[in-house]
């Protein structure tokens, strides 16, 4: 199984994305790269993809889904997973997530200190899936 | 190793005041959608920080901002988004870094 080393986080609030880094890179030893919006996300992954991204679903100019959306229109992009890191997470949003093509989905607020397990889960499980 | 933690949390307070009248400047306007966008953005990271009474007065921005939103957008400037600020006004300045959840479970550095 490949391990999980590093992770573009996207997010359009400063804050949130300084919470994430230290989150996933300060408390999880990953590398992270985060961007401010779905647009930078998808110049930047092309530069250099990373192995998973967590993406913010209410951004403006282009939503969660937007960018999801274009990242499985992009060869280069369409087979980094992606998880959604939202506080619209009940059971039918996270339904209509994971149809469009979302590995899983995070709920906001996230627990700093616990986020980089969550993470490291879903990617080990994601990985099992794959090979069994 | 939560050192990064608590100056995010200061910085967020910090700039509460200047993140208000963005906000405040915003609702003088028709762009509910922006409203939109910039109380949920805000009230995301308060309630990450566990910042409650903050999260619920911006909640209360972004819910109205969305009904406009909903209703088509081409009601009027609502009068009530001045009470909302108002009222947002009154909880960010009590609050204060320590208030957050995220910084009291963060464990007292050694001295």
């Amino acid at each position: 199984m490949t391990a999980l080393r590093f992770v573009a986080c996207v997010d359009d609030d400063p804050h949130m994305r300084q919470i994430l880094d230290v989150a996933l890179g300060e408390f999880g030893a990953l590398r992270v790269v985060t961007y401010d919006s779905g647009a930078a996300a998808l110049a930047g992954l092309a530069a250099e993809p990373a192995q998973l991204v967590l993406l913010d679903m209410l951004m403006p100019h282009m939503s969660g889904l937007d960018t999801l959306h274009a990242m499985r229109s992009a060869a280069a992009l369409r087979d980094i997973p992606v998880v959604f890191v939202t506080a619209k997470a009940d059971e039918g949003d996270a339904e209509l997530y994971r149809a469009a093509g979302a590995l899983a989905v995070v709920s906001k607020p996230i627990a700093p200190h616990r986020l980089h397990s969550q993470v490291r889960e879903i990617w080990n499980n994601a990985n099992e899936r794959t090979a069994s | 190793m939560s050192d990064r933690l608590r100056q995010i949390i200061e910085s967020y307070c910090d700039g509460l005041p200047d993140e208000i009248e963005r906000l405040s400047a915003l609702c003088q306007t028709i762009d509910f959608e922006q409203i939109r966008f910039s109380a949920h953005r805000v009230k995301g990271t308060a309630r990450s920080l566990g910042l409650e009474a903050l999260q619920d007065a911006l909640l209360a921005i972004e819910a109205r901002a969305r009904a406009h939103v909903e209703a088509g957008g081409g009601a009027p400037v609502d009068e009530a988004f001045a009470v909302d600020i108002a009222l947002l006004r009154i909880v960010a300045a009590g609050v204060q870094p320590r208030d957050s959840t995220l910084w009291k479970s963060i464990a007292t550095p050694a001295a």
